[in-house]
């Protein structure tokens, strides 16, 4: 009885404090700008999330150690939506009902920010992002969304233009994750190519972190004998893919999408990987007058790491906010209008908007797998971005 | 288009052979306890990533095999100690509550241990491949299909010709009678679940050997197949799991290469539904024997 009765009372005093903790962090003084960061923190993404958050808290303690944002030091909090549309949306109303947070620097895969964003809109909470990339976030109508990475559109049609002209290929394979990512690129390849006159002799799809076995898409896409294949999808598949190549699918070139562009592919992959062309947005070595100061202060807080594609995107994304609100007289209401109307050079170059919140202006990269490591082809970068 | 189906038949019974000797595991553990032991997918994961770690620190490939066999029977022999034995004598959906509880514990401190992200599995076995009438054959086809086969023919020699198989088979037809009789009951269940963790241990090798990675999810992979496989041949029975393996194996082959991997798992649930609809015993199943 006395057990109980104490189990209820530091069950009440834990509630409380609670409550009282709550209050003083939803409460939030004056001094201080709140932003949610949303992103996969955990799960087979997790490497995503984690360069996403690196790249975000750099930016944001040299903004602090600069001033801030308006005189305010800047606040961050994480949120994990393990790249689940689910997840994402139970996440975005955690955001939404909190009422302390500014805006959201979210979510990374499309799919989560396809079912997170109706959420924020509803809510009037503006939304940016460094790498959904699919064209179907920015066609939902809303108003509150902006991102700072090129469209599925671009990378799909670059793919096949890069291996039609540059590798003067014609019987292009394709293979691709089943999810908004994937679909998007596949589908702006498919209109491209047949604007370029080449033939996709096959085009296969597989599950994002579930497929393991891609024995009988690698058997199919062998079958339709290619001279080329197109990887759609992310590193963690695409390393365990290429690992399962055998016969004369081997010696077929491979070109793959910004997704796979990663340490880790490499990793996974290991000589299988090797000399797989790697299409992306950024890179390190990239001659952008911001990007040598970046990628030094960079190696410098994260023990000497290259910060790749997604950390130099989202590293961009609090100094446009703090532009928008600064340059732009950007409130929480009008926070989307007033990113849209801001310009900003960064590590990847000059960052402009459309109306519908998409980037405009960005030139891609090409990237080689070469003894194990992804290495900038300065001549094909050049050839190719012209 | 004759070879292609080839190939495919040839990659499903490969992947089908490695459910069978997972399902082994569930379906020893069934035949003795009518228990579904839905952490042993997750058993076979911690073992296979122990595999991992040991050969990553340099040690030899059969050396850390065989220290993932021994992580893998330890742990196996730990959830039924812990969470299945206490409750031997409760209503069923209890042990399957700890199961589920066990395989959160597994899944939590696995992702802590080795991270979400899938690893790659790199090992000495020669990599090769023969072209036999336009299908392509390879060493690890090869090592899969030939590791089943005697791990196959040694589990039947050990249940059907060994004291300690006789002692099972009492077990299975009639525990308490079995329990008057003298055998010791606690320690033939502990080493059923110690036995069907190390065949799951090898499957789990042979799986990241054949795919070249290792990840958490590979618990939970490993348990819906292994299950449907089990569910298939006829839960309870061995022979039927590698019946039901093989079957699904070539199934989701033909499927995602005549259809669409997309519907791999689909199917894999339709087929489940089916079985447990028309025909819960499975194929070769054994009458139920009621202890009421």
């Amino acid at each position: 009885m006395s057990f109980t009765r104490t189990a209820a009372t530091v069950g009440l005093v834990a509630a409380a404090s609670l409550v009282l903790a709550g209050c003083s962090a939803g409460g939030g003084g004056s001094d201080t700008i709140k932003f949610a960061v949303a992103g996969p923190m955990s799960g087979e993404n997790a490497v995503y999330g984690e360069t996403q958050v690196n790249g975000i808290q750099l930016a944001v303690d040299e903004i602090n150690a600069d001033g801030g944002i308006d005189g305010k030091q800047v606040e961050l909090e994480m949120f994990d939506d393990e790249c689940d549309p689910t997840t994402a949306a139970n996440v975005a109303s955690r955001i939404v009902s909190d009422g302390g947070f500014e805006a959201v620097l979210g979510h990374v895969c499309s799919s989560a920010t396809l079912a997170a964003d109706p959420v924020y809109e509803r809510a009037g909470l503006s939304l940016i992002s460094g790498s959904s990339t699919s064209p179907a976030v920015s066609q939902q109508g809303f108003t509150n969304f902006s991102r700072t990475i090129p469209t599925d559109d671009i990378q799909g049609a670059q793919m096949i233009d890069f291996a039609a002209e540059e590798l003067g290929k014609s019987k292009i394979a394709i293979v691709y994750a089943s999810d908004d990512y994937g679909q998007g690129l596949y589908e702006a390849a498919v209109d491209q190519a047949e604007e370029a006159g080449v033939d996709i002799v096959s085009a296969e799809t597989f599950v994002p972190n579930e497929t393991k076995d891609f024995s009988s898409i690698l058997t199919k896409t062998s079958a339709s004998d290619p001279d080329v294949l197109l990887l759609f999808g992310y590193y963690n598949d695409m390393g365990t893919l290429v690992t399962q190549i055998s016969g004369s699918l081997a010696s077929v070139d491979k070109v793959a999408s910004a997704g796979t562009a990663q340490p880790d592919y490499v990793s996974l992959g290991g000589a299988a990987a090797e000399g797989t062309y790697l299409l992306a947005f950024y890179d390190p070595s990239s001659p952008f007058p911001a990007n040598e100061k970046y990628v030094a202060a960079y190696e410098k807080a994260y023990g000497g790491e290259e910060p790749n594609e997604q950390a130099a995107y989202w590293y961009e994304v609090p100094y446009i906010v703090k532009s928008a609100i600064e340059d732009h007289g950007g409130t929480k209401e009008t926070l989307t209008e007033a990113i849209h109307a801001t310009t900003y050079e960064g590590p990847t170059g000059k960052t402009a908007f459309e109306d519908d919140g998409d980037v405009t202006g960005k030139t891609g990269v090409v990237a080689r797998v070469t003894d194990g490591v992804i290495t900038l082809d300065p001549e094909l970068t050049t050839k190719f971005a012209q | 288009m004759g070879s292609e189906l080839m190939q495919q038949i040839v990659n499903g019974l490969a992947a089908g052979a490695i459910y069978a000797l997972i399902a082994v595991g569930y379906n020893l553990v069934f035949g003795l306890l009518e228990l579904i032991n839905f952490s042993h997918g997750h058993v076979y994961m911690v073992g296979t990533f122990v595999v991992l770690s040991l050969m990553d620190t340099g040690i030899p490939f059969p050396v850390a095999i065989l220290g993932g066999l021994v992580i893998g029977a330890g742990l196996g022999m730990a959830v039924e100690r812990f969470a299945y034995r206490p409750l031997r004598g409760a209503n069923r959906i209890i042990p399957t509550v700890s199961a589920v509880a066990a395989t959160l514990v597994l899944e939590n401190a696995a992702n802590i241990i080795w991270g979400p992200a899938a690893r790659r599995f790199d090992t000495p076995l020669p990599k090769g491949s023969i072209e036999v009438l336009g299908v392509t054959l390879t060493t690890m086809h090869g090592i899969v299909f030939g590791t089943a086969a005697v791990l196959a023919f040694g589990l039947w020699l050990l249940v059907e010709k060994t004291p300690w198989g006789r002692s099972v088979r009492a077990i299975r037809d009639d525990l308490p009678t079995a329990q008057l009789m003298g055998i010791a009951v606690n320690r033939i269940v502990s080493s059923v679940y110690a036995l069907g963790s190390i065949l799951g241990v090898l499957a789990g090798v042979l799986f990241a050997a054949y795919y070249s990675t290792v990840y958490v999810g590979m618990g939970f992979t490993g348990t819906l197949n292994a299950f449907t496989a089990a569910v298939i041949g006829g839960i309870g029975s061995i022979k039927g799991s590698f019946i039901g393996g093989l079957t699904l194996g070539v199934v989701q082959a033909l499927a995602a290469g005549f259809l669409s991997s997309g519907y791999m798992n689909a199917i894999t649930f339709v087929i489940l539904i089916l079985f447990l609809i028309a025909r819960p015993r499975g194929v070769v199943g054994r009458a139920e024997v009621s202890r009421a």
